[in-house]
């Protein structure tokens, strides 16, 4: 059988087109490593988040209450809907930790004394949970654990209800709750100032004093029930105990951080492989199509006595599938490697019981099989126009492109170039549809460069603005209820601190037409200095005298816009509602907040200048400072900015990096891809020309310059597009991953537009560098005799 | 008597063909002059396309020596050999080898480009009769028409000399006989040394001098006493 003598060739055709065939595998390597690591990365993440939360039986509303009866949770279970509930006392503490200067924060949750919970059930990674009435005993939560290098029987002392109280720790634990362990509040999870710490009820009870009361719930909700029903209805009940609102696992931190994650991925996973498959079916036919056009006479023969179209499809089928599927393998070992890369950065930062990388056999069939879809969609698009061929007609040469004058040629700017420049231009003009695939190609390699480095970008403005012009304070002092605002000056006479400020913040439930949303008030001293209110232009805003300025997250949550007027429930206290007209939408990236000033909030509120959180500046390293804070009964919780920034920088700035390098990497490559393709085709189509130009006496390098001049000529007409394309890819992207409590600002430097074309001018210089080589290496003779 | 442009002492040159050497010039010694117009003759195979590269530099020979004005060239670098080529070497191919994407004018002016002492591209075109059909490309022209342009390309630099490969190859009698003509009149006009090889006796009636080549070797040089010109030459 013919065809498969013609099979015999397939090697031997694979083999001369080596450099080649590696770059368009290369380039389908990358995007199947992409979509399956990513991909599989996703599965993995996705599967421990649901195995965990149906193995520790993670609870679907969450309530917070003042102080309830137990009877209260007897009537919430009453309500339908509600499958199960579990009460409990939840509570923010000062702690004191051996060798730790500064104080740090526990965030206390009760548990039935020695026992699991009913859902929110600790996995006990080390130790054991606290034994009946144990009234030291403490489970803690696992960064904190490590960061500090604690032991299984290290104490730390806990200021609870203004009085200190030794603890020992008994085990390290993480629940479906907090997977994520973050203070209420905060943007980032900081582990050396904050943990989870569980604890048995009756320790809380007694401390506390809410023997049969409780402050915290948390419900299993039955199928299919409409909870922003039941949310509402759950409310109603516990607002005479001063309810602070439930809400479901869309508003749950850790479970929102997962979720975001999650989503990040999946857009990952979609966005890049997509453009690394158009690029790869673009190469292909390119490659595939010179393959065609140099063997038609060997096709019309086959076609001649009588085979089909689809015989002569196969093979070259065959010869994509075969490109494609090495690219394939590749991809596979590479995201394989990526996905439990991906996992270990993952590992750290969320506390699953178990992370363990995982992917089927599925996912490798659907990267194989994308990847054949390239292939046949890159090889039956260079056959289509020879299938449309009588098999005589065929077998003569393809008619040479006929050149002409284009329309542009006329213009006195044409006349000036030289003839090798016309000559470029001509050559790009005359294959329109392959130069705007070509640039197009290009270009994509820009938009992947820009959607990977203006992250950066993005986040250096956010720390700047959140960190230079809006958070200014070295810390803020939480304190256990609102007092008088002279508390101020006690914590500006505390050794160490340069300035202090005394802020009112109250919780509150805040409504614009069909949308409602748990927030905060923050009542702000006359003149700020360490809390700024800016613009996006990051200017000052001096604050309002009636009205309030409201956060651009809370406007996005509300959808309200300036000038509207929005209705404010006070969660605390006497529950007072009022409406407020918005006046301006400020920027604060990591908070939804309500701005006004302390006095126009104490009216609001009918109270006293009182105020419930302290910013303080200090000088670095205060101990004695900590010290005191630490001594001060009043105070519940200290927050320090800087560490908070700090994790924010090893964390997200680690990921964005690295992110950020893999795209270049594999943006050059596509740049490489495609500019050696082109190259290297033309220089095949040309070769005869180019061996004319240095028999007319022009040197190799000569030669090299119009040869990759076309290919330079496109890089300037595509990176501009690439820009465009680029700016408006990284705006869906943003818009894509958007998080609904953190605001990442849409900031694009120019230095990035320079980066992205820097570096696929590169990537095109080295393709352009393994082209020169061959040039020199053009037998001038030998070229000119296969011609004539 | 003159000094020659271009001698070739003892030159030989050998392809090696896999295990086989194939010997394609064997010791040829061979002087050009100033001004005259060369026929070199010989049938497929006799080595006259290799001697032709070796005068043009494109290729060097195996052994033996060959001067240009006096100069020894056949130790040159490529670098040497491309810009001996640009300043004074003019080459017609028998396929006219025109860059199809350059209309006339343009595929003359890319030699003025880089030519130290070009002439006029449009005189250029006036010489071989060209200069209505400056603006039109290869694929708009007829085979003479496209081999004219050639000549054009090859004299615009006003080379020392020119080389025509098979020049009227591809081309019918009677437009093989006005590109002929077109050649004549360059050698004569300007001057240029110029060397035909062709395997087509009839046109060695128009030349100076006749070397015929056989298997490699110089067989015979012969002075022709008169030329006739080339529009009274029959095929």
């Amino acid at each position: 059988m013919v065809i498969k003598t013609f099979d015999k060739k397939l090697l031997r055709d694979l083999s001369s087109l080596k450099a080649q065939v590696f770059s368009i595998a290369l380039v389908v390597g990358l995007g199947v490593a992409v979509l399956f690591g990513f991909s599989t990365t996703h599965k993995s993440l996705l599967k421990s988040r649901d195995d965990f939360y149906k193995s520790h039986n993670f609870a679907d509303l969450f309530l917070n209450v003042k102080k309830a009866p137990f009877y209260a949770a007897e009537e919430l279970q009453d309500i339908s809907g509600v499958a199960l509930i579990e009460t409990r006392l939840e509570y923010d503490a000062l702690l004191s930790v051996p060798k730790m200067i500064e104080p740090a924060v526990g965030h206390f949750v009760s548990i039935p004394d020695g026992k699991q919970p009913l859902m929110n059930q600790i996995f006990v990674k080390l130790g054991r949970l606290p034994s009946p009435f144990a009234s030291e005993e403490v489970v803690v939560s696992e960064g904190f654990f490590k960061f500090h290098k604690l032991n299984l029987g290290d104490h730390f002392w806990g200021t609870l209800n203004g009085r200190q109280k030794k603890f020992r720790i008994v085990g390290v634990g993480v629940t479906p709750e907090h997977i994520i362990a973050i203070q209420s509040g905060s943007p980032f999870p900081d582990d050396q100032h904050f943990t989870l710490i569980w604890t048995n009820q009756s320790v809380l009870e007694a401390s506390y004093d809410m023997r049969g009361s409780f402050n915290s719930a948390i419900i299993k909700t039955k199928a299919g029930v409409n909870k922003e029903a039941l949310i509402h209805a759950i409310d109603q009940r516990l607002d005479k105990y001063g309810g602070f609102g439930a809400f479901g696992r869309d508003k749950q931190v850790s479970s929102v951080y997962v979720s975001e994650e999650l989503k990040q991925l999946k857009v990952h996973a979609t966005f890049i492989p997509v453009i690394f498959f158009l690029v790869a079916a673009f190469i292909l036919n390119v490659v595939i199509s010179r393959m065609v056009r140099s063997q038609r006479p060997q096709i019309a023969t086959f076609k001649a006595i009588g085979y089909h179209n689809k015989d002569i499809l196969s093979y070259y089928f065959k010869v994509g599938s075969l490109i494609v599927l090495i690219g394939a393998l590749i991809g596979i070992l590479l995201g394989l490697w990526i996905g439990d890369s991906m996992l270990k950065l993952y590992a750290d930062f969320y506390h699953f019981p178990t992370l363990s990388y995982d992917f089927s056999f599925l996912q490798v069939g659907l990267a194989v099989a994308i990847s054949l879809v390239t292939a046949a969609i890159g090889v039956f698009s260079s056959l289509r126009r020879l299938f449309r061929l009588q098999p005589a007609e065929a077998m003569r040469p393809p008619t040479p492109p006929i050149y002409h004058q284009s329309f542009f040629e006329k213009s006195h700017w044409f006349r000036l170039l030289s003839s090798r420049a016309r000559m470029m231009i001509r050559g790009v003009s005359a294959f329109p549809l392959r130069a705007l695939s070509t640039g197009i190609g290009l270009s994509f390699a820009v938009v992947l460069l820009i959607g990977g480095l203006f992250w950066q970008d993005s986040m250096k403005y956010l720390i700047l603005a959140q960190y230079s012009f809006i958070q200014k304070e070295t810390g803020s002092i939480q304190l256990i209820q609102s007092i008088e605002s002279s508390v101020v000056y006690e914590v500006n006479r505390l050794s160490g601190v340069i300035q202090a400020e005394g802020y009112r913040l109250t919780a509150v439930k805040a409504r614009f037409r069909n949308k409602e949303q748990n927030t905060v008030i923050k009542g702000m001293p006359p003149n700020p200095q360490l809390q700024g209110v800016i613009n996006d232009r990051l200017e000052k805003i001096h604050l309002p005298d009636g009205g309030v300025y409201i956060s651009r997250i809370l406007a996005r949550q509300l959808a309200a816009k300036e000038g509207d007027t929005i209705e404010i429930e006070v969660l605390e206290g006497k529950k007072p509602t009022f409406n407020l007209k918005v006046e301006k939408i400020v920027d604060s990236f990591m908070a939804s907040e309500i701005l006004t000033s302390r006095s126009v909030l104490a009216q609001l509120l009918r109270e006293d200048d009182l105020v419930n959180r302290v910013l303080f500046r200090s000088y670095a390293g205060s101990s004695e400072l900590y010290t005191k804070l630490k001594e001060m009964p009043q105070v519940l919780t200290v927050n320090f900015r800087d560490s908070a920034l700090k994790v924010f920088n090893e964390t997200s700035a680690t990921f964005l990096l690295v992110f950020a390098f893999i795209l270049s990497l594999f943006a050059g490559a596509i740049g490489f891809g495609i500019a050696y393709n082109n190259m290297r085709v033309t220089l095949a189509e040309r070769d005869w020309e180019m061996a004319t130009l240095e028999i007319l006496g022009f040197t190799v390098p000569e030669v090299f310059r119009i040869l990759v001049g076309e290919i330079f000529f496109l890089l300037a007409l595509f990176i501009p597009v690439g820009w465009v394309m680029g700016y408006w890819n990284s705006l869906w992207l943003i818009s894509a991953m958007s998080m609904d409590n953190f605001e990442i600002p849409f900031v694009i430097n120019p230095v990035t537009f320079f980066m992205a074309s820097v570096i696929l001018l590169l990537s095109c210089l080295i393709s352009a560098w393994l082209i020169y080589g061959r040039l020199k290496k053009l037998d001038l003779v030998a070229t000119l005799k296969s011609r004539g | 008597m003159a000094q020659p442009l271009m001698k070739t002492i003892h030159v030989n040159k050998t392809y090696a063909m896999g295990e086989v050497e194939v010997k394609a010039l064997i010791d040829v010694n061979l002087e050009l002059y100033e001004s005259e117009f060369v026929v070199l003759l010989g049938h497929s195979g006799s080595g006259k396309s290799t001697l032709l590269n070796i005068l043009g530099g494109l290729d060097r020979p195996t052994s033996g020596e060959l001067y240009f004005a006096g100069e020894r060239i056949d130790q040159y670098s490529d670098r040497e050999l491309t810009l001996f080529r640009r300043e004074n070497i003019g080459f017609i191919f028998q396929m006219y080898n025109l860059i199809p994407r350059l209309s006339g004018v343009e595929n003359v002016e890319l030699v003025t480009e880089i030519s130290s002492n070009p002439m006029d591209p449009i005189e250029a075109l006036s010489l071989v009769g060209l200069k209505e059909r400056a603006g039109h490309f290869p694929s708009q022209m007829s085979g003479g028409e496209q081999q004219r342009i050639a000549i054009a390309r090859a004299i615009a630099k006003q080379p020392r000399l020119l080389f025509c490969d098979e020049p009227t190859g591809a081309l019918d009698v009677k437009t093989g006989i006005m590109v002929l003509e077109a050649i004549q009149k360059v050698n004569k006009t300007l001057g240029t040394t110029t060397i035909v090889i062709t395997h087509n006796v009839a046109i060695a009636e128009m030349a100076d001098r006749v070397i015929t080549l056989v298997d490699g070797r110089v067989e015979h040089i012969k002075t022709n006493q008169q030329k006739i010109s080339a529009q009274d030459l029959k095929w």
